[in-house]
């Protein structure tokens, strides 16, 4: 019985805490007519979220595409098709590991940091302290935050997709033999072949990138504004909204992907 | 002089304990009442009942002739603005400064110039003795600075009710004595109506009209300090004889 009750515990935490989330992301979107007002807030968020971030996120994005463009490019040179790496890290930087990458960093990075600071207002009295000087927090703190990572998730996409890129060109030229001019043209290729104005592969990882950066955030700050209990509720609201977050991207990932991919063809 | 704040038979359960049971008294406009009682005996919770942060099981709780459990978001909002709370800790928005603290409210809600808002602020921190720390934030001044730098955001609009968590809590006697004279000057400058939380017998009676003692969620026994002090009442007897100062 105990282990039902605990099982039965969680599963309504789960579901509650699912519902608060949406609730919030709900009142960010009403709140969001106030972003003229928050323009302060706004800069701030974004250069803490989106330009602190660009250091880890450039390491981590040229690391990525050289492992991509290393470990592709090694079973392609088996069959002699190494001139397709650039073609290959491309599609892949753009469609998934740009989006992925740079959405697990906010997450792990952004994410605990927003749940931690929000959370620990939570235990300290700043959130009733806002709601006794009838200061909505969701447009005080919320808003601006959901707001920023949105903009600043595909904005620091577009540069791990860059980076990542020139880091498989890199390995392309120095490990596979692969001239710069042709990687170049390959990825050139691969990028324009849908024809369109912006590429598919592009539009559709920013989008990716887009719901991530909003998640997170949205995530971070729900998990932060029902912390209690001190410095362990905290603790256990920066934990919460990491696991979350990083559920959140794989699911919404593959979605999205089967959205645009199968189900519009 | 009529009533402004009345609580009839007010009961509220937290988990498996009954945090108010059955809590009840009236504040009359302009007056300082005092509920006394020990820790874990429901005085914050009261607190947090009048200003409509968590909601009673049963009971009725008037304020300013609203009944606070049925307003909806937008009435509570707008009954908050012409109240105050100090919390325990001063609760002030640790990345802001002192200045910045105070100003919040005035930046939220009204159209007033920076030099309007710079007028009232400084105001409002002159009135709490706080003219040297505008510039600190939170984490750099003293846990009675932060109370009076709270205080100070509470004056700053103009409130006709205000509302004090345990004031004096953690503070040394001579900050708690300091405490105790900005109320009493708050009080008889602005007129406003008062309830503060304490556990401090000096306190209680340095700024109150009227004191409560509650126990176990309700009110075992009240007057003025006068007749607290002359109670035979056991409980007031034990607590004025063991109180905290």
């Amino acid at each position: 019985m105990g282990f039902l009750n605990d099982t039965g515990d969680f599963a309504k935490r789960q579901v509650l805490g699912a519902g608060f989330t949406v609730d919030l992301l709900q009142r960010t979107f009403v709140q969001s007519v106030f972003v003229p007002r928050k323009l302060r807030a706004l800069t701030d968020q974004m250069f803490i979220m989106g330009v602190k971030t660009i250091p880890v996120v450039s390491v981590v994005a040229v690391f990525a595409g050289m492992i991509l463009s290393l470990q592709t490019g090694i079973e392609l040179q088996k069959l002699s098709q190494q001139g397709m790496i650039g073609n290959i890290v491309a599609i892949s930087m753009c469609r998934e590991m740009g989006p992925f990458i740079t959405g697990l960093i906010l997450a792990a990075t952004i994410g605990s940091a927003v749940a931690a600071e929000i959370g620990t207002m939570a235990v300290s009295e700043e959130i009733e302290a806002l709601e006794v000087m009838s200061v909505d927090p969701v447009r005080y703190l919320v808003m601006p935050r959901v707001i920023a990572l949105a903009i600043m998730c595909p904005l620091l996409t577009i540069l791990a997709n860059c980076i990542g890129i020139l880091g498989g060109g890199l390995v392309a030229q120095n490990s596979l033999g692969v001239t710069w001019q042709y990687f170049w043209n390959s990825v050139v290729s691969a990028m324009t072949k849908s024809a369109s104005y912006l590429p598919k592969d592009i539009y559709v990882g920013l989008f990716k990138s887009l719901v991530f950066g909003v998640s997170i955030a949205t995530v971070g700050c729900s998990s932060g504004l029902r912390a209690g209990g001190g410095a362990l509720g905290v603790g256990r609201a920066v934990q919460q909204a990491v696991v979350n977050s990083v559920l959140l991207i794989i699911i919404l990932g593959y979605l999205i992907t089967w959205f645009f991919y199968i189900f519009l063809g | 002089m009529g009533v402004v704040i009345k609580l009839t038979d007010v009961y509220k359960r937290l988990g498996d304990r009954m945090v108010l049971n059955g809590m009840s008294f009236e504040v009359e406009e302009g007056k300082t009442f005092v509920i006394m009682g020990g820790s874990g005996g429901g005085k914050s919770v009261t607190l947090k009942h009048i200003i409509g942060l968590m909601k009673p099981d049963s009971g009725s709780i008037e304020v300013q002739g609203h009944e606070v459990p049925s307003l909806d978001r937008e009435g509570l909002m707008s009954l908050r603005r012409h109240m105050g709370y100090l919390f325990q800790s001063g609760a002030l928005i640790n990345w802001l400064t002192v200045f910045e603290n105070v100003a919040l409210p005035l930046r939220e809600h009204t159209k007033l110039t920076n030099i309007e808002i710079r007028e009232k602020v400084m105001d409002a921190i002159r009135m709490v003795e706080l003219e040297h720390a505008v510039d600190l934030l939170p984490g750099d001044i003293s846990g009675g600075m932060k109370k009076r730098a709270g205080l100070a955001r509470t004056l700053v609009n103009d409130p006709k009710i205000i509302l004090y968590d345990e004031p004096n809590a953690g503070l040394d006697p001579v900050m708690s004595e300091t405490v105790n004279r900005i109320i009493r000057q708050v009080q008889s400058k602005l007129g406003v109506t008062s309830i503060v939380v304490t556990h401090r017998r000096a306190c209680a009676f340095s700024v109150g009209d009227y004191i409560a003692l509650i126990d176990k969620g309700r009110v075992v026994a009240q007057g003025t300090p006068e007749q607290m002090q002359t109670s035979d009442h056991p409980m007031v007897r034990q607590f004025l004889g063991s109180g905290v100062d």
